[in-house]
This record gives structure tokens, C-alpha cells and sequence, in this order.
């Protein structure tokens, strides 16, 4: 059962176990059961299945919920950005680097295979990160963004200094 | 005296060579770095060896971990500065430099974040600043595969430069010609990196830029042809030890047949140098003396999970980010590294640290 609770973690399906004191003959059932559970409230949306632990004899009950953080919010997960910005900031053969900015003087700096990274890539090039899970496994999908604005100030006086070379 | 010290400056390098010759003290620099706490490590040593002038000034290629803070430098020593050496950019061909600067200034447009926006203005601004301080005569772009190059004030030290090979120079112009923008990106940039040699009585140091694997294999080719060989005891590690280009030939041309040989590698310890790096050093009975403290020489890895509440990114892909990080809490480990060669000869190296090092034997009596 334990895998049951890793595959959450890591496929992005999520599974609830809730442990039910139901007769032993249960094995399926549709409906929403009464039985207090480890996770409530339980949305109506989930599709149920129990299966009894062959050593105890207690039953489970499993719930598969596609995506379904937003729904039920437990305290370690809160609402919040599923995207990241990030810049270029190396290129290389196989692989690329970017600095995921976090705040305004906070970032990170990944890597990742050059098969990820967009087309056109140029070193300093703006990009978003942010993952995709629609296929069921977790894939990291980097797309171009738009850049911030050029401060004009700052792009004359850079045209003042290339015009003194 | 000769006297090297490479410089703690996290990823990058920074090295500041001081040489009490028969014409008193003189300094060169090869590369900046800049940190957050410390704006340019080189002129921070500079002002505190008492620097008043500079020999030369190198700017091994145009990655920023190799010139931040480099327009400091030139800012502070002006026109008191003799040579100017640099990867190949044709500056003596009217207009390149022009060219070579737009190329960046488009890049600055379409660039992610005010940091980038930032290095491309210094790096047109080091350019401004070495045209007007140093002048185009004074500006040598040096080649390999071993070419000797003269500073002033340098007499009794031999200094050639290894590479880059002149056959890259080419596509590199084509490329600024083209207008391409990878004349940005680190590969071409890392193909273009200068090396130097530097022989004083009796010993060999090598400073190797970013040069890549490809570049040292084809330099070894070309200097053989002359039946020479290099034969380093000392070698400041190209590309801070990045495991591509320290591959076992690599390190077996830089060494020779050297025997007692020492490893210089400034990185952060994170991302640089890898692992199998040290291997090799390791099973060659290299001696390592890195800036900072190695992940694989600790279990230290900060991982801030954190991150997700303090900054409001979801955690499955804040997860994902931390997994795929390079970066981390950064120790230093034998900090800035002095090597010392006296008027006999005898070789001596000093650190800010003086960490022992088990992978240099240091910690075997236990």
C-alpha cells in the first residue's frame, strides 16, 4: 500500500488511503462512505476502490483524483505560482543553463538538457519553466517569454558607448 | 620572485600574477570575477600588494564569470596600464569592434532580467575602456598552439600563449560578420579561451582559460609537430575542472611527464569541478587545491526546501528546481592560492585557508 502513497508523489495522480472499519466482505464500492478518513472533506468527484490488506485484514480505501491539489488543499501544499521565470545564462553542447529568478535578489541556478530548451535560444534569452503533467509523467516545459522593458536611459547610453569604439 | 595568486571569485577566475624582476615589481591580471560581497577580488589584491601600475591586463574570453568586474580595474589603473591581451576579435579590422558590440546590444534588448542587462554593459564598457585607456596598439590578441608574448617589466619569465589556435579565428569572424548571436553563448566562447604558460626557473605553470578538451587535443597535435611538449607542474585547470574538458588526455598533455604536479581550480564547489575531475587528479597522484569546498569532498548540500512557502512556487515544481539545481551554500576550502617560486627556484604554495586536504595526502598519518 505504501506504493500506493509514493505514485502520488511521484506521477502526479493522487491517491488517498484512508483506512475503514467495513466488513471484511466489502471489496467495491461507488459510494461516498461515512467512515471518518485521514483526508476530508473528500471531493465528489473521486472514483473509489477498496482493497483489503492481506496481513490485517483492515481495508483500504484508495481514491484516484486527477490533479486535484487545488481542490483539496492540505496544509503543506498552498495555492501558488506553477511557473517560473528564468533566464539563459549558458550554453552549451548538451546542456543548458538558467537562473530562475525566485525574488528580486533571490534566484537559483538550474540545469538542463539542451533538447528542453527552445529553438531560437540565445544566451540572456527570457523563458518560463513550468511543468507539465498532462501526459502523466512530469516534463519540464521551457517556452520563450516576453523580455522587460528596455529602460531608453540605458539604451542610449549604451549606443553613447558602442559609438566610441 | 614570481608570484601567482588565483583568486577566490566562486565560479570564475581571477588570477593576479606579481613578479619582483630586474626591474622591480610588476603586475598582470588575467580575468575578473565578481562576487555579491566583493565587486572585483583582483583590484582588492592589486591595492593590497600596493599595484600602482599594471604590466598587462588578459582577458582569457568573453564569458561574465571571466570579466566582471574587469571595468574596475581599468577604471581605477587607466592609462597606466601597458598591454592589453585578448581573445581574438580582429580589432585592428575597422568597424569589428562596432560590430561585435551591436551583436550585444540586440541581446541586451531581448535579454531576461536587469543581471544579464548588466554584464552585456560592462563587457561593451571594458571594450570602450581598453580602446581609449590602453589603445588599439597596445590591444595583442595572442594565439597558440605556443607563441611568446613580452610584457613589460617581465624579463626572466617566459610566457607563451597555447592557445587559441588561429584556425578559430575565422568562423568567429564570420559569425560577427552574420551578426549571429551566438557569438554569446559559452561553447564558442570557450573555444576562443586563452592559455598561457609561464616557465621560470625550471617550472612550468599553465593557465588554462575555459580551453576545451577539442581545443588541447588539436594544440597537443600542432606542438608536436615541433616536437615540443608541455610539461606543467603546476596547472590552473581549464574550465574549473568541468569533467568534458579534463578528460585524461587532456590532463596527461597539460602534465607531461612531470612528476609532484599540483592542480589549481577555482570554482564554487557546486556545479565545479566534477567529480570524476578529481578522480583522475586522484589516480595521476595530482594534488588538488581547490578555491572552494568540493560537494564531493563533504555531504554539504543545502537544500532549501523552503522555497515553496517562502516564495509562493508551487511545490512539485519547486521540487523540481531544487533537483535540478547547481548551486548551493558555498565553503571555502583552500580560498585564495598563492604560488610562490623564489629567486633558487624553490617552489612554494600558500593558501587563505591551509585546509588539509585528504586528496592530497594531508590527512593520511590518521
Amino acid at each position: 500500500m505504501n506504493g500506493c502513497h509514493y505514485t502520488e508523489v511521484e506521477s502526479g495522480l493522487k491517491n488517498r488511503i484512508s483506512f475503514l472499519s467495513a466488513p471484511s466482505s466489502e471489496t467495491s464500492s461507488t459510494s461516498m462512505s461515512s467512515t471518518p478518513s485521514f483526508f476530508s472533506p473528500v471531493s465528489e468527484n473521486v472514483t473509489e476502490t477498496k482493497a483489503r490488506e492481506e496481513d490485517s485484514g483492515r481495508l483500504f480505501r484508495i481514491s484516484f483524483e486527477e490533479d486535484s491539489c487545488e481542490n483539496i488543499q492540505p496544509a503543506a501544499l498552498d495555492v501558488s505560482s506553477k511557473s517560473v521565470n528564468a533566464v539563459v545564462t549558458g550554453i552549451y553542447k548538451e546542456s543548458v543553463l538558467y537562473r530562475v529568478q525566485l525574488g528580486d535578489d533571490e534566484y537559483v541556478e538550474i540545469k538542463l538538457p539542451r533538447a528542453l530548451a527552445p529553438d531560437n535560444i540565445f544566451w540572456g534569452m527570457p523563458v518560463s519553466i513550468e511543468l507539465d503533467r498532462s501526459t502523466g509523467y512530469v516534463r519540464p516545459v521551457i517556452k520563450e517569454r516576453q523580455a522587460p522593458p528596455v529602460d531608453t536611459e540605458e539604451l542610449s547610453e549604451l549606443d553613447r558607448l558602442i559609438d566610441r569604439l | 620572485m614570481l608570484h601567482i595568486h588565483v583568486l577566490n571569485v566562486r565560479h570564475g577566475d581571477s588570477i593576479v600574477i606579481q613578479y619582483d624582476g630586474p626591474s622591480g615589481t610588476v603586475y598582470g591580471v588575467i580575468d575578473s570575477n565578481s562576487t555579491k560581497d566583493v565587486p572585483c577580488a583582483a583590484l582588492t589584491k592589486l591595492e593590497e600588494l600596493g599595484a600602482s601600475s599594471l604590466s598587462f591586463v588578459a582577458l582569457t574570453h568573453p564569458d561574465c564569470d571571466h570579466y566582471s568586474g574587469l571595468s574596475r580595474i581599468l577604471k581605477h589603473f587607466q592609462q597606466r596600464i601597458a598591454k592589453f591581451y585578448s581573445f581574438p576579435l580582429g580589432v585592428h579590422t575597422s568597424g569589428r569592434l562596432k560590430e561585435y558590440a551591436q551583436i550585444y546590444k540586440r541581446v541586451y534588448e531581448k535579454a531576461g532580467d536587469e543581471f544579464i542587462r548588466r554584464k552585456i554593459k560592462e563587457f561593451i564598457e571594458i571594450l570602450v575602456l581598453v580602446k581609449e585607456y590602453i589603445g588599439e596598439d597596445n590591444w595583442d590578441e595572442p594565439r597558440g598552439p605556443s607563441s611568446q608574448i613580452f610584457p613589460p617589466g617581465f624579463a626572466g619569465v617566459e610566457i607563451n600563449v597555447l592557445l587559441p589556435l588561429p584556425r578559430l579565428k575565422g568562423p568567429f569572424f564570420d559569425m560577427i560578420k552574420r551578426g549571429d548571436w551566438d557569438v554569446a553563448a559559452n561553447e564558442t566562447n570557450n573555444g576562443l579561451s586563452l592559455a598561457f604558460n609561464l616557465r621560470y626557473k625550471g617550472h612550468e605553470i599553465i593557465l588554462a582559460g575555459d580551453g576545451t578538451a577539442k581545443s588541447w587535443l588539436a594544440q597537443k597535435q600542432e606542438i608536436t609537430r615541433g616536437l615540443k611538449s608541455l610539461r606543467g607542474n603546476i596547472v590552473k585547470l581549464p574550465h574549473h575542472g568541468a569533467e568534458k574538458d579534463n578528460t585524461d588526455n587532456v590532463l596527461e598533455h597539460l602534465y607531461g611527464k612531470n612528476d609532484g604536479n599540483v592542480a589549481l581550480i577555482s570554482a564554487n564547489g557546486i556545479s565545479h569541478p566534477a567529480q570524476k575531475t578529481l578522480q583522475r587528479l586522484d589516480k595521476k597522484r595530482i594534488s588538488p587545491y581547490c578555491t572552494n569546498l568540493s560537494k564531493y569532498c563533504s555531504n554539504i548540500r543545502h537544500i532549501d526546501f523552503s522555497m515553496a512557502k517562502k516564495r509562493g512556487i508551487h511545490p512539485r515544481l519547486s521540487r523540481f528546481l531544487y533537483s535540478n539545481s547547481i548551486d548551493g551554500k558555498i565553503h571555502p576550502c583552500q580560498g585564495d592560492i598563492s604560488v610562490l617560486i623564489d629567486d633558487r627556484g624553490e617552489l612554494s604554495i600558500t593558501s587563505q585557508y591551509e585546509n588539509a586536504c585528504p586528496r592530497r595526502g594531508e590527512l593520511n598519518f590518521l
